[in-house]
């Protein structure tokens, strides 16, 4: 018993979006439910993610539900991101409790993000710090520089693979093909970060219509397959070693391995869509999703040697809430283009909010023939 | 099992102690080990067999973004999934969907469900709910929770002319109730008179009538039939568990009871086996901030007709010695812990049919129901059926 995507559907992604919240969640939801032949009676559950703080009211599930095909209908909410959406709708449809769910999601409004990041950081030691996100990814950063000799320069040339990437994908936010000089040019934010080698906040909405097994088959011609899904997190008090080796996600990622029945990932993996909101990020996570060897991360991703983040990744389109959609549906239509590409892996985390205690999920895709 | 892939049971419950939020002097840190310690003894397992975390919360009352990830009870340690679940009041009943499905699912065989003491340093919860209401049209009225409240009971009273003794009754129930619940926050057992004689809040209810700030966590242990059987002497069988959402707007509703609470109860019926409630269900925990909220809730649960609920309170069936006793541990009227109320209600049924609910046991419940209500204005309701019966 397995769960199949039918249809999906991204709306964006820009800097702003004159549309508001629930009309937003409407037309991404509507669009992919229209592409998988179906109506809204036909659903049984909607899964919401959202982070109140990112939509400026308390509850915005309940503005998003109706819209998201949700009235009258069972439904939730999850906080940690998009994929762990999407594996709340597996469960649903695992346990049997439901057989066709639509995930789906927005990010439409304009909010000040250092302080909502701040905001999730304890009131006692590391608020005051004014931790953010951008100041817990220079530090990563740094530590990379520091432990692992990798230089500024491999940090822009990643941001440019990326860019080149985004350029050719019609969804992207930036579309340009930023050079590594012009990165290297740009102003520094979190040393040694500079503004290109950090994801935009990108506003846009996206869902995705999953089913059971035998109602995939039924409405779809060529479903992709969820063969496997896994959570981890990280301790906020953890030491520096929890978080710069990713062992929340290396947790989620052997359960998800070992549900799809991957033992060799670097072999049995094709293409990648990987959470980066700045760019050196893609190294230990190539490496954490045992995609390449520890220690060859960067030269992995230089030489292009599967299909890593050919949406041009987060420092392309990196929604607040919605990443985790917009990343799986990036992978899709990567299998769906790339005949060699049978397997995908999808990583997402809550890293929008910052690192300590952040979450981490991967979610496998198969094409059918697998 | 038509409904349910792999059986799942209740095999732990922890409480702290409640008290109220602004006479609080522990942290949120220390609530989370509490309840968290406390049900992982009951079940007899270590945080380290725990195989994936579901926090329930609402952000905008805590003061954190996202507070789970700075309180580390949950095993991050152990870098297990951390879920969070929040869509307001009901979060609890979602939370505990959420765990109920993982271990459905076969994803997983441990999984424990957290209720967080959401309003526990809370300044103005008022305002911060506020902006759950629609934010061009609904918001600028000053809707707050016991505005929520007061029109539901208002439309109920006038519908079925209901008197304020008839809706003060329901509310002397829970407190005297939660008299002998040594995990309710209010213990006076306040009485009919002083219930009336009590300030007037939002027409029409007191302020005995609407539930405290409080704060106080909980912890429920979910687990496989493997698991259960290995591990508990008396697990408690989820039967069915389903939520309903309502339009966002409020305007539509008819404020005279809880019409899609009245849907789901036949869609959960249904998964459960239960034709008729009111023999089959023995006892039943209901969402309650607003006392007269359980008289609405008994004639959308089918414990009673519509327009009944009152003559079913009065007959005394819903006491703790009656028939189908109904909020035996006081409810949410008393103790109102934000979102741990809502897993309450959950962990409350299942110390019911354990037979370890301390000093507000009923006798020999062998199937109970747990009852979530939240969102904008009761945009969302859950409805869980628990037993002690395996199949």
């Amino acid at each position: 018993m397995k769960v199949g995507i039918i249809g999906y559907a991204l709306v964006g992604f820009t800097d702003e979006v004159n549309i508001r919240t629930d009309e937003l969640v409407f037309k991404a939801a509507k669009a992919a439910l229209d592409r998988a032949g179906l109506t809204r009676e036909e659903l049984d559950v909607s899964v919401i993610t959202s982070l109140d703080a990112y939509d400026g009211i308390t509850i915005s599930n309940g503005l998003m539900a109706p819209g998201a095909g949700g009235y009258e209908k069972d439904a939730t909410r999850i906080q940690g991101g998009g994929v762990g959406a999407i594996m709340s709708a597996c469960a649903s449809i695992l346990s049997k409790s439901s057989r066709i769910a639509i995930v789906a999601g927005a990010d439409a409004t304009v909010f000040d993000d250092p302080i909502i990041s701040n905001a999730s950081y304890d009131a006692f030691f590391r608020r005051p710090l004014g931790m953010s996100n951008q100041a817990g990814y220079g530090l990563f950063a740094t530590s990379l520089l520091r432990d692992r000799g990798i230089t500024e320069k491999d940090f822009a040339a990643l941001a440019a693979r990326n860019y080149r990437s985004a350029a050719q994908n019609p969804n992207a936010h930036r579309k340009k093909s930023y050079s590594s000089e012009e990165i290297l040019d740009s102003p520094m934010v979190y040393w040694p970060l500079r503004q290109l080698e950090l994801g935009p906040v990108s506003r846009g909405g996206a869902a995705l219509v999953l089913a059971l097994e035998e109602k995939a088959r039924e409405l779809s011609r060529d479903p992709v397959w969820v063969t496997g899904i896994g959570g981890g997190s990280n301790p906020y008090y953890g030491s520096w070693s929890d978080l710069v080796d990713l062992k929340g996600l290396k947790h989620a990622c052997r359960k998800a391995y070992s549900m799809a029945d991957i033992k060799d990932p670097a072999a049995e993996i094709d293409a990648a869509e990987i959470h980066n909101p700045f760019a050196p990020f893609e190294i230990p996570v190539c490496e954490a999703l045992g995609l390449c060897q520890k220690g060859q991360g960067l030269d992995f991703l230089l030489e292009d040697k599967k299909l890593i983040n050919t949406s041009g990744g987060a420092l392309g389109t990196n929604p607040p809430a919605c990443g985790g959609y917009f990343r799986t549906i990036q992978a899709l239509e990567c299998l769906k283009k790339n005949d060699r590409a049978k397997r995908a892996v999808v990583q997402d985390s809550d890293i929008n909010l910052g690192f300590f205690g952040e979450t981490y999920h991967v979610l496998v895709l198969e094409k059918a023939g697998v | 099992m038509e409904y349910m892939n792999r059986k799942v049971a209740v095999i732990g419950v922890g409480n702290t102690e409640y008290t109220s939020n602004r006479r609080e002097t522990r942290s949120k840190a220390e609530l989370a080990y509490a309840a968290v310690k406390g049900a992982l003894n009951m079940a007899g397992v270590g945080i380290a067999d725990i195989e994936a975390t579901v926090f329930t919360s609402v952000d905008g009352f805590e003061g954190n973004v996202r507070p789970a990830r700075v309180l580390e009870s949950f095993g991050q340690g152990l870098n297990i999934p951390l879920v969070d679940v929040n869509t307001g009041g009901t979060a609890g009943g979602s939370g505990v969907k959420e765990a109920i499905h993982m271990v459905s699912a076969g994803l997983y065989d441990l999984v424990m469900v957290y209720g967080s003491p959401t309003f526990q340093g809370v300044v103005d919860n008022q305002q911060v709910l506020n902006t759950a209401s629609p934010p061009i049209f609904e918001k600028p009225f000053g809707l707050g929770a016991a505005h929520m409240g007061s029109l539901y009971c208002a439309g109920y009273m006038r519908k079925y002319n209901f008197t304020m003794e008839d809706l003060a009754l329901v509310s002397a129930k829970s407190h005297k109730n939660a008299a002998k619940n040594p995990y309710a926050h209010l213990r006076k057992g306040y009485t009919l008179e002083e219930i009336l004689n009590s300030p007037m809040v939002a027409w029409p209810l007191h302020m005995y009538e609407i539930c405290p700030n409080s704060s106080g966590a909980v912890a429920m242990i979910f687990a496989s039939e493997e698991k259960a059987k290995s591990l508990c002497p008396t697990p408690v069988w989820v039967k069915a568990i389903l939520s309903i959402t309502d339009t966002f707007f409020t305007g539509y509703r008819p404020y005279t009871g809880f019409p899609q609470l009245k849907i789901l109860a036949q869609r959960v019926y249904h998964r459960a086996g239960i034709t008729n409630p009111r023999q089959e269900i023995d006892v039943a925990e209901l969402f309650n901030p607003f006392g007269p909220f359980e008289l609405l809730e008994y004639e959308a649960l089918g414990f009673c007709g519509q327009g009944e609920g009152v003559a079913l309170m009065r007959s005394g069936a819903t006491e703790i010695d009656g028939d189908i006793p109904c909020n035996p541990s006081g409810g949410t009227l008393c103790t109102n812990s934000g979102i741990a109320a809502s897993v309450t209600r959950h962990a409350e049924v299942v110390l019911q049919l354990m037979g370890k609910a301390e000093g507000r046991q009923v006798k020999s419940p062998k199937t109970g129901l747990a009852h979530s209500w939240g969102g904008n204005d009761g945009q969302f309701h859950t409805v869980c059926i628990f037993s002690l019966k395996e199949d």
